[in-house]
């Protein structure tokens, strides 16, 4: 079967539901609204609820067109031709956990039948990084013996961030190889999963870019490990609807991927946009792009679900998971740039739309919210006596039933792909690799309730993060937190106080302006008015436990294993070394 | 832990290892060239033909 074959039948019954999901809302919403008199607010209402549920149905649809299993290829052994670089890009993180896990990867592929440089990139700008990386990358060549095959570049100006970063290995070092593995920093893949990747590119000479699905692991707060599970249990399935639809321009998520150094450095390389950020400047999210440009070029772009062994680790609390939702959003609203340029495949281009759409959805939400209100407070009051000389009063028609039924219809669009999903993982057999069935259900039901409570406080910061997008203020990089992320309900509060007081306006207006909308309001708005104490409770260490289980915690995969060994080894020499060290300072040694 | 972390001659002596380290560990010298693509904004009649034709894909590069 060729697998870039475009599905041209199945993208269009993808599209088209969605845009009659949407407009079916719409018309049961302008029905329920014409019963009090359709005023201008309740036209803004049904457009907005049109792209809202235009948006929900589309992901549905992806859940329910990955619903079938696929056969997972079988595992080639053909011999490896080609020269690989395993590329790690870094910028300002710690780099000891960061080199342990090129150590990690470095020691498992030892014996492995093909030639894999590993090559970290750093654009890493602050001293005590830079003196870090210095020493624990010659520890990592000491134990490596990695003389060769182990590189180490900094740059002194980090032009273009992590895609200039990337760009300038290709420049100065590219035609030393076939294929290019780019990670992230908190990457890690087993080194089946890269031999296998290796081979499907030499097996497909049209392959531009290969795309596996990372897996979150070593999540330890609440927030981290219900979205761990999420990612996990959940997005196997989103991503097979994905890659059935891909054709030959399927995506790339920046890291956990393959190019073939030829194709990326012909097709991949960015111009600046004119103007300023953030709508001009160095494109930010670049990986959408690079895509597009592969497909553009005539690659083949590809993401394989079907390959294991990709992991990633995730943000620990709601306030650093906002943070990096506000330079997604800056990066994907900056396609609009992009999105009409010259020769790019339609596909292309509707990924990068969604993309916008992705972050626009909340603001759509909000819009909607806020115009409903504002249409029960402009609405005028009933009219029983149209016709003066009428004796009985005309009361409006009752259209509660078709209110209902729209609610009950968006909330199936929510839940109905995770119940579809947690049924198929029962019927194959993936829900044994979570714990008991009952275990799994528990979960499915909890991450529901909490992404529930979690929506709207999200929808408040991605309203913000589009609102001063479109201001023009530039969120700028900031470094990636990993690790620790316990936030006091003060410190919550800090970074969320914007969201209670809007809160509690919503919760004023409702009740003042239009109190029969009060019930159906209050799920919206008691999560934003206790975000803080929402931040704060999910940001608490969980322990592992059967709430939220994930196969990879359960049975921890061996190269995340190996990394935590060659990181405890290195601490406690870090710990000795530094002991030794303050002995000769104090002179105790003597 | 750092090399500051260290006093008088082991601190010089690791400083120098990994000096030597880091300069033997330099990128392989091997320029590929990237050029710059560009953006150009498609005209609406070849924006509507690029939705509607799918492209011909490379037949072996």
């Amino acid at each position: 079967m060729d697998r870039a074959r475009t599905p041209t039948l199945l993208r269009t019954v993808a599209v088209l539901v969605p845009l009659v999901a949407g407009g079916g809302a719409a018309a049961l919403f302008l029905q329920y609204s014409s019963a009090a008199g359709l005023t201008a607010w309740a036209w803004l209402c049904a457009t907005l609820l049109t792209l809202s549920t235009a948006w929900l149905a589309w992901g549905a649809m992806l859940a329910l067109i990955g619903l079938w299993p696929a056969p997972r290829l079988a595992a080639s052994a053909a011999p490896i031709r080609g020269r690989t670089c395993v590329l790690m890009p870094v910028c300002n993180e710690d780099p000891a956990p960061t080199f342990a896990r090129v150590a990690a990867m470095m020691e498992a592929l030892a014996d492995a039948p093909a030639v894999i440089h590993f090559a970290i990139l750093s654009d890493s700008s602050r001293p005590e990084a830079v003196a870090g990386e210095a020493y624990w990358f010659s520890r990592l060549m000491a134990e490596t013996g990695g003389e060769g095959r182990l590189f180490y570049r900094r740059r002194e100006r980090n032009t273009g961030r992590k895609a200039g970063n990337i760009a300038d290995f290709f420049r100065r070092s590219g035609a030393a190889y076939d294929h290019a593995l780019i990670l992230d920093a908190d990457s890690l893949m087993e080194p089946g999963t890269i031999l296998e990747m290796i081979r499907r590119m030499e097996a497909e000479p049209r392959l531009g870019l290969l795309q596996t699905l990372p897996v979150i692991v070593r999540a330890g707060s609440l927030f981290g490990r219900a979205m761990q599970f999420a990612a996990a249990f959940y997005s196997p399935v989103f991503a097979r609807g994905l890659a059935r639809l891909q054709g030959g321009a399927g995506p790339f998520w920046g890291h956990n991927a393959i190019v073939r150094t030829r194709a990326w450095a012909e097709s991949c390389g960015l111009p600046e946009l004119p103007g300023k950020p953030p709508f001009g400047g160095h494109i930010l999210s670049h990986d959408i792009v690079e895509a597009a440009m592969l497909a553009r070029a005539g690659w083949i772009v590809r993401v394989d679900p079907d390959l294991g062994g990709s992991y990633e680790e995730g943000p620990e609390s709601l306030i650093e998971y906002a943070r990096r939702d506000r330079r997604w959003c800056q990066g994907n609203l900056q396609h609009s740039r992009v999105v009409t340029a010259a020769g790019l495949l339609g596909w292309s281009r509707l990924s990068m739309a969604l993309g916008i759409v992705s972050y626009i959805a909340p603001v759509f939400w909000a819009g909607f919210l806020i115009s409903a209100v504002a249409d029960r407070a402009t609405l005028p009051p009933p009219d029983y006596f149209p016709d003066p000389h009428q004796f009985f009063p005309v009361f409006p028609s009752d259209e509660t039933a078709k209110a209902i039924g729209l609610f009950i219809g968006i909330i199936g669009l929510l839940v109905m792909p995770k119940l579809l999903i947690l049924i198929e993982a029962w019927a194959t057999g993936r829900a044994r690799g979570y714990g008991s069935m009952a275990g799994v259900a528990l979960s499915s039901l909890f991450d529901l309730l909490l992404s529930s409570l979690i929506a709207p406080v999200m929808m408040a910061y991605q309203t913000r993060s589009v609102v001063q997008v479109l201001r023009g203020a530039d969120g700028g990089w900031p470094p990636n937190r990993r690790g620790e992320a316990r936030l006091t309900v003060f410190e919550a509060f800090e970074a969320s106080h914007f969201i209670v007081t809007l809160g509690l306006a919503g919760l004023f207006a409702a009740w003042h302006w239009g109190a029969g909308l009060l019930p159906w309001l209050l799920p919206v708005l008691v999560p934003m008015i206790l975000a803080p104490v929402l931040i704060s409770w999910t940001s608490q260490p969980s322990r592992a436990s059967a709430l939220f289980a994930t196969s990879e915690e359960r049975a921890l995969p061996p190269i995340l294993a190996a990394h935590e060994q060659t990181l405890d080894r290195w601490n406690r020499a870090g710990e000795a070394r530094r002991d030794t060290a303050t002995q000769l300072r104090t002179g105790a040694h003597a | 832990m750092t090399p500051s972390d260290l006093s008088g001659a082991a601190a010089f002596e690791d400083a120098m290892t990994i000096a030597r380290v880091l300069a033997a560990a330099g990128l392989p010298d091997a320029p590929l060239a990237m050029p710059e693509q560009r953006f150009e904004p498609v005209r609406p009649l070849e924006l509507l033909r690029a939705l509607i034709v799918a492209p011909q894909r490379r037949a072996e590069p």
